[in-house]
């Protein structure tokens, strides 16, 4: 490690190693012993603004806090439920109405066929096969 | 309360609404989400709004968590420091004429008052700081997370994140130091 690597290591992570990345930690602990000249002062100078940004807590969260956020979950766990029961009862509308029309559209071309002498009998083959009635 | 579980176990029994498992991720995620939110927006209150957001989304998300693409901390970081940056720019838009109701830290009895002063200089401080050097700084050296981590949740190069860091560290000394020879010509 140089001496401007080392002095750029304290300016960007501070004087303490643990915060360094560990691949550059064994190499400046070599240079720290071999050249303290060097490293004390610019680790001094990294351990002071450290030692000031320390000086910052954040208090610990209020238990009232806390307990609005649990209570949250369980308002967004019965919003999933009304959601999922909500889609559900779409989906049973859905294939009710899909039925019906199904049976409007069979009507519609099995009048149609019959109108025409069922001369196009393939339209009325559905997935429910009812061309063996219109060939009575 | 189970502290042996990872995040990942405890996010499959939040999705099956499992109300242990939410009392264990907000006690072990609350104070280091709120810690980043205030230290971003410098202000209790909104800091404790951005927590709550937060962990809705974090709900929302539980049931289809998929692991192997980020690790969950770095997930929730992101999207912790995502509110944060919409209520900064809500702030660019619409200044704030007064001031926050509760500043942050809430004094401590104990504190001594130049501790207090300190504290608050500090903040003032980072806030002063351009926002990335400032997310910079609070990942790295109040939320300890490593330089990998820091770079992954600001989808930036490691050498970017060095460069912000170094910047931020230089502003802040001048900055602590120049208050310093106010507070003392006093």
């Amino acid at each position: 490690m140089t001496p401007e690597r080392f002095r750029e290591l304290t300016e960007i992570y501070g004087a303490d190693m643990r915060r360094w990345p560990p691949p550059a930690q064994t190499a400046a602990a070599a240079f720290i012993k071999d050249h303290p000249e060097v490293a004390q002062p610019a680790l001094e100078e990294a351990a002071k603004l450290d030692a000031m940004l320390s000086v910052y807590k954040v208090d610990m969260p209020e238990a009232a806090l806390r307990e609005r956020i649990i209570a949250a979950s369980a308002k967004a766990s019965s919003g999933w439920k009304r959601a999922r029961l909500w889609w559900q009862g779409t989906g049973l509308a859905g294939i009710g109405l899909a039925g019906a029309i199904t049976g409007a559209l069979l009507i519609g071309v099995i009048q149609s066929a019959e109108s025409r002498g069922y001369e196009d009998q393939a339209y009325a083959v559905t997935a429910f096969n009812i061309s063996d009635e219109l060939d009575e | 309360m189970d502290n042996r579980k990872t995040d990942e176990e405890l996010l499959v029994e939040i999705g099956r609404h499992d109300n242990a498992a939410v009392r264990t991720m907000v006690t072990r995620k609350l104070p280091r989400l709120l810690a980043l939110a205030a230290r971003m927006l410098g202000d209790r209150n909104e800091a404790e709004d951005v927590a709550q957001e937060a962990f809705v989304k974090l709900w929302r998300q539980a049931g289809k968590w998929q692991s192997g693409r980020a690790t969950f901390d770095t997930w929730l970081h992101r999207v912790t420091l995502n509110l944060c940056y919409d209520r900064l720019r809500l702030h660019r838009e619409q200044p704030v004429a007064e001031a926050p109701d509760r500043p942050d830290p809430a004094p401590d009895p104990e504190q001594s008052l130049s501790t207090q002063d300190e504290s608050a200089r500090v903040q003032q401080a980072l806030a002063s700081l351009p926002d990335r050097q400032r997310e910079a700084i609070v990942l790295q050296y109040y939320q300890e997370l490593s330089n990998i981590e820091a770079a992954e949740i600001m989808d930036i190069s490691i050498e970017a994140l060095e460069s912000l860091l170094s910047r931020a560290r230089r502003n802040l000394r001048t900055i602590l130091e120049k208050a310093d020879e106010q507070e003392k010509a006093k």
